[in-house]
């Protein structure tokens, strides 16, 4: 029918289906695509727009419903190119990262503003509990709206702080969000080309069946349908392969023919399906909308198989076997240290605590799912792929070499800009391949965008590893030995990188920042009927971290001391560095104590007597939680890499040209999603230089780029190890300026001095003096060059780092429990960091709201969760809670500064390190709340039901404790 | 994913739309906030959607005649969110709606379309049964009243017949000593238990009690026992956990799913009853 309404002032008519949503007019008839599709079910607020003036999720309104209306998008939010008070807020508050969610949180702050112009920062708060971002922590979102209200209010903003002098360490405003704002950057969603296919994935029902037939008949027949794909027409796609191949134990991967590397799971499942989700067919149409209609029409005929989700019931016997390769379902049994020497130690104790933790299975469950357009160029005969996916190279060369078969000349993968990944992006999953292919099969573009019950049940997953820890120590508090026997869930298939997280992330990370005389780590690695499960952010070191800090804290209890005394006792002093934890890490520099002593003041810590007193007559009970931490960060070392098992170099990689303009362009191999390396990276070439950091552009995100190979950005090696690259590349185009100046000058090369831009002969800065852009300039020219000089003014850096580098820190949580419900709330939270040197702190500032916002889900709201059938309960935002703005306090940061030696630029990582500590420190809250209870753990997700469930068992424990005395 | 096809029509006028409601498999939509995601989940699929937007006389609040006020079935939450009104009146129903959902979905959602929705955690259906709410509702066979007591008969069942339309909503005078109590579903934002009391007080002492429960059971209704253990009683602290402690006596259905278990929904409504109780005796 036809709809007539106006659209940011521009008046539009449309004939559209009665059942067209109206988030699915505005992008897709009209290409307003800064109005985001999120999740379709009005949980997320990334589709929020105003309709008549006030705030709608256009996901929840059909376009029909909106006739004779007056939208206005994010788009419409700038007047005249010029941002809005709120946006200009927003940037200048740091409040975008990823950006998705942005425009979600600009509407539903200009409809605020509209009911209430000078709102409270609860109430701001309050106003974005229908908006959901994993990455900001929503904390400089507040800020920026808080920043907005008081400008539109004249209120005076404070006087910013007098900048720094250097660069390097300034906070300067990132270069990304302008576009974001005004809902131009396109993400992967948000591309189209002329022809496109639309893709729909149909996914395995059951968790393990045999499959006896597909029959896709009536749905080939419907509206739309180009083609549908099935198992039989891929041809010889070879499966997924595996590139983590332990060496040092044995190892039971699928199959892989390539006779290479080990396998994964098929591209589409022939006749056997592992999980709910696994990939069956893949339905080819006109619209998006015709591929999901098709899709209910394709009959699968399954014959259901006995299903296995726990990791330890998966080993025992009898148990439903996933693969024959696997015996018991084990993918690898591995251990570090030696057991013999740990359980002696124990033995000898006087103290030992033994604890079983289950760190839960989550998912990332990002605002913006995975997606990608593939692309057969007939003329070129290449292929090139758009996608959301970290590791482009790596990727590139998998899908190139394992599983198309195809020259790695003719793939080209771009990254546009995209959404939150909390790492859940940074794999080969099958969509990507098999696209491609059918691009080149029908000739046309073929774009696929996930949903939110696919994203459940077809990307990777995190966590779920149980772990029966055991520590002993002496009575006055020192440690003497640690244990821990593991069993990490790896689902149904392994990710590429499946044995890394249990095995080197978990495992050499299991002693966190203390000195223990011996450790031992064993860990079963085991398949079950489950979606596949890899790192996500602050992977394994999340998993070591929580197990050895709950336990410091069990064992202060047992032997009445404070936790804080005990951390301070048994932390690796500072004059110890490097330091070898024993289980394969090296700490390369640090202070733990003087990070914990910090935030023991930031808190207040010795003197929350009174504030306990006062919740007790409020009807709460407030505990205090410490997390401290040391993280492996900066991958890496590519020879220890190796011995690891990853086939795959890991070193870093920059380009950098001094154009003949004089302009610098800087081209990384890393992947920005969110951190600003486009930013960070001009910064380091900028202060090198002695440039303005306007001259300054950065490449990434696109395998056609001059660079070699890049690694991407994960487990926060970014900065460490490419933004290391780019200063060395910048310091070779210096060592090449100096060189062609004294040249020029007739000097020695020992008295000509770069600075500020300048290339100058020492007895005559202000005579003998060239600039930048001149010696660029000449050097392009090339007319007069010292022999041997090559024309042009470009450097490439390789860094191999020669170890990690280990941030660490000291999280304090303060939570009040409530009496009657259980229910916790966390009333302040203190984080005090050490990232090294830091390059633009409002940056890490940002990533470490979003590693604690993502910490408080896990202690408190997120578990993904199958029944006994493999079915997966938690597919929506209605089932996955996940924190929301009003449920988080501000947190309150801090750091110290202690520089890696490790790399020239003094950095650690900071990306996803600052996670670790949160969820131990919360639930280290919750217990010491509940101590006098006698109530010693509760698995996570702590949720109000498991603590009153708690409290009613040690209360009725307290009363036959009384009755037997009497 | 996406809804399914279906017709769509946008009657000028409620007999209009309940002639067209008597087609197969036709919906009324009002605001569409629980209507729509159901349909792009698959949970709906109508043949035929009646959009009831045209229908502007039946927004708005007016005080009644008699008494009391009457609110336009089509009045969205936000309209109701911030009624002095009802902030006055009506504190139960207030404090429902502004504690549901977000400001966004609050713009579209309206009270007719969720009481109609019935979900077995809806906020308003608490606050209209403490309240004493009666449904006026008109069909193929003309008007009629449906006391709230009587309007929720089952899990995401009402007494609505084939074709009726919820058009308005009427509250009596007294309302004023009402409250609600919520516990969040941290996932869905919906009540994981709500707790909506109203109390009637003469000569200190409860004359009048009605104390209504949403997200705990399988569908939203009254706690007679609760109810019965307050009336004729001086409104102690002592004789509301009495009251309260009926919860365990009445024979409910409390739910277990994903989000808690029926032990635990139970303990909440108990403490709820007893926190709502405590603002209003």
């Amino acid at each position: 029918m036809k709809i007539s309404l106006k659209v940011n002032g521009q008046p539009h008519s449309a004939d559209v289906e009665p059942r067209l949503l109206l988030v699915d007019f505005l992008r897709d008839t009209l290409g307003l695509t800064g109005t985001k599709r999120g999740c379709e079910t009005g949980e997320c607020g990334a589709c929020t727009i105003l309709l008549n003036g006030k705030a709608v999720k256009s996901c929840l309104t059909l376009a029909v419903q909106a006739e004779g209306g007056e939208i206005t998008t994010v788009e419409g939010l700038a007047q005249d190119g010029q941002l809005s008070v709120l946006q200009e807020a927003f940037w200048e508050n740091h409040a975008v990262q990823d950006g998705f969610s942005t425009p979600g949180l600009l509407m539903a702050a200009a409809d605020l503003f509209k009911r209430n112009p000078r709102p409270t920062e609860a109430e701001v708060r309050a106003a974005l509990d229908g908006n959901l971002d994993r990455i900001t922590g929503y904390q400089n979102v507040v800020r920026a709206i808080l920043a907005a209200a008081d400008k539109l209010n004249g209120v005076a903003a404070q006087p910013a702080e007098a900048p720094p002098a250097s660069i390097m360490g300034a906070s300067i405003k990132t270069k990304e969000p302008p576009a974001l704002l005004r809902g131009e950057t396109q993400f992967v969603g948000d591309i189209s080309f002329p022809k496109q296919l639309h893709a729909a994935v149909l996914r395995s029902a059951y968790a393990h069946a045999a499959i006896k037939s597909i029959d896709t008949s009536a749905a080939a027949a419907m509206p739309g349908v180009a083609r549908i794909f099935t198992a039989v027409d891929i041809g010889a796609m070879m499966p997924l392969p595996v590139v983590w191949v332990p060496q040092d134990v044995q190892s039971h991967f699928p199959p892989h023919p390539s006779g290479i590397v080990p396998g994964s799971q098929p591209i589409l499942a022939k006749d056997r399906v592992r999980y709910v989700g696994e990939q069956l067919a893949v339905v080819v149409a006109e619209t998006r909308q015709q591929a999901f209609d098709a899709l209910d029409a394709i009959k699968v005929e399954y014959e259901p198989l006995p299903t296995v989700v726990d990791a330890e019931a998966a080993l025992k016997e009898g148990a439903p076997q996933l693969h024959e390769a696997a015996p018991n379902n084990l993918l690898a049994l591995a251990s570090y240290g030696d057991k013999a020497v740990v359980d002696e130690a124990i033995g000898k104790s006087e103290v030992v605590v033994k604890q079983r933790f289950h760190n839960q299975r989550m998912m990332a469950n990002t605002v913006e799912t995975r997606g990608c357009v593939a692309n057969y160029d007939l003329k070129t005969e290449e292929y090139t792929l758009w996608t959301n996916v970290q590791p482009l190279y790596p990727v590139r060369l998998l899908i190139s070499q394992y599983v198309l078969g195809i020259p790695y000349n003719k793939l080209r993968i771009v990254a546009p800009f995209f959404g939150e990944s909390l790492g859940s992006k940074g794999y080969l999953n099958a969509e990507y391949p098999i696209m491609l292919f059918i691009s080149r099969q029908l000739g046309r573009p073929v774009k696929w965008v996930d949903t939110r019950e696919g994203l459940a049940r077809s990307t990777t997953q995190g966590r779920d590893q149980v772990e029966y820890m055991t520590l002993a120590g002496t009575k006055d508090g020192r440690i003497t030995a640690l244990s821990c026997t593991a069993y990490s869930n790896v689902g149904a298939y392994p990710v590429i990188n499946a044995p890394g997280q249990p095995r080197t992330l978990i495992g050499r990370s299991i002693p966190g920042a203390y000195m223990i005389p011996s450790t031992f780590y064993e860990v079963n690695i085991v398949y079950t009927n489950t979606v596949p499960v890899g790192p996500l952010r602050g992977s394994g070191r999340a998993e070591a971290t929580f197990a050895i800090e709950r336990m410091i804290d069990l064992y202060a209890r047992e032997i009445g001391l404070d936790p804080a005394e005990v951390r301070r006792k048994n932390m690796v002093p500072p004059d110890k560095f490097p330091y070898d934890n024993g289980v394969g890490f090296t700490y390369d520099s640090g202070n733990y104590p003087a990070a914990l002593q910090k935030a023991l003041e930031k808190m207040d810590y010795a003197n929350l007597a009174a504030r306990k007193a006062d919740a007790r007559r409020r009807g709460k009970r407030l505990g205090v939680g410490i997390g401290s931490y040391v993280a492996v960060a900066g991958v890496g070392p590519s020879g220890v890499m190796g011995k690891e098992g990853l086939v795959s170099g890991t070193w870093g990689s920059a380009s950098v040209h001094v154009q003949p303009s004089g302009e610098v362009l800087v081209t990384t191999g890393a992947q920005p999603h969110g951190q600003s390396q486009g930013t960070t990276f001009a910064q380091i070439a900028a202060q090198e230089l002695g440039i303005p950091v306007e001259y300054v552009s950065v490449h990434h995100s696109d395998t056609s780029s001059a660079l070699y190979y890049g690694q991407g950005s994960y487990g926060s090696r970014s900065l460490s190890v490419e933004g290391t690259a780019v200063q060395m590349a910048v310091q070779k185009i210096k060592a090449k300026a100096c060189k062609f100046a004294a040249y020029l000058f007739k000097a020695s090369e020992e008295h000509i001095k770069f600075e500020n831009g300048k290339v100058f002969l020492v007895f005559a800065p202000d005579k003998a003096v060239l600039t930048l852009q001149q010696v660029a300039f000449m050097t392009w020219l090339a007319w007069d060059l010292p022999e041997g000089m090559d024309p042009g003014l470009e450097a490439t850096a390789y860094f191999n780092p020669t170890n990690f580098n280990f941030p660490f820190g000291t999280h304090i949580a303060l939570v009040e429990v409530d009496e009657e419900t259980g229910k916790v709330e966390v009333v302040r939270y203190v984080a005090v960091d050490d990232f090294g040197n830091v390059v633009n702190p409002a940056v890490v500032e940002g990533q470490t709201h979003g590693n604690i916002a993502l910490g408080i889900g896990q202690a408190l709201y997120e578990q993904v969760v199958y029944d006994p059938q493999g079915q997966i309960l938690t597919d929506s935002y209605a089932t996955y809670a996940l924190p929301k703005a009003s449920a988080l306090p501000t947190f309150e940061l801090d750091r110290t500064v202690t520089p890696s030696p490790t790399n020239s630029l003094g950095a650690k990582g900071a990306g996803d390190v600052s996670n670790p500590p949160v969820a131990p420190a919360i639930v280290n809250a919750i217990c010491d709340a509940l101590a006098d209870l006698g109530i010693k753990h509760i698995d996570m997700p702590v949720t109000p039901e498991k603590v009153w469930q708690a409290m009613q068992t040690a209360k009725s424990e307290e009363v036959s404790d009384v009755s037997q005395a009497i | 994913m996406y809804p399914k096809p279906f017709d769509y029509v946008m009657p000028a006028t409620l007999d209009e739309a309940i002639q067209k409601l008597q087609q197969d498999k036709a919906m009324a939509l009002a605001g569409g906030s629980g209507l729509v995601p159901a349909m792009s989940l698959g949970r709906a699929a109508p043949a035929l959607l009646v959009d009831l937007r045209q229908l502007a006389d039946l927004a708005g609040l007016a005080p009644r005649p008699e008494g009391g006020w009457r609110i336009g079935a089509l009045t969205t939450y936000a309209t109701l969110a911030t009624s002095q009104t009802l902030q006055e009146n009506y504190p139960a129903l207030a404090e429902a709606i502004q504690g549901l959902s977000d400001p966004a979905v609050r713009n579209r959602a309206t009270l007719g379309g969720a009481l109609a929705e019935a979900h077995p955690a809806s906020d308003v259906a608490a606050a209209v049964l403490a309240l004493k709410a009666t449904l006026q509702v008109r069909g193929p066979a003309g008007a009629r009243a449906i006391p709230a007591a009587e309007f929720f008969t089952g899990p995401g069942q009402t007494a609505l017949k084939a074709a009726e339309i919820i058009y308005a909503v009427d509250l009596p005078a007294a309302g004023k000593a009402s409250a609600y109590e919520k516990f969040k579903n941290p996932a869905s934002g919906y009540a994981l238990c709500g707790v909506a009391v109203c109390l009637e007080k003469a000569g200190g002492k409860i004359v009048g009690a009605q104390v209504a429960l949403t997200g705990a059971a399988d569908y939203p209704q009254r706690l007679a026992d609760v109810e019965a253990a307050l009336v004729g009683q001086v409104p102690t602290a002592a004789r509301v956990s009495v009251a309260a402690a009926q919860i365990g006596a009445a024979r409910l259905n409390f739910v277990t799913d994903l989000a808690a278990s029926a032990a635990y929904r139970a303990h909440l409504a108990e403490v709820l009853v007893k926190r709502a109780l405590a603002r209003v005796a």
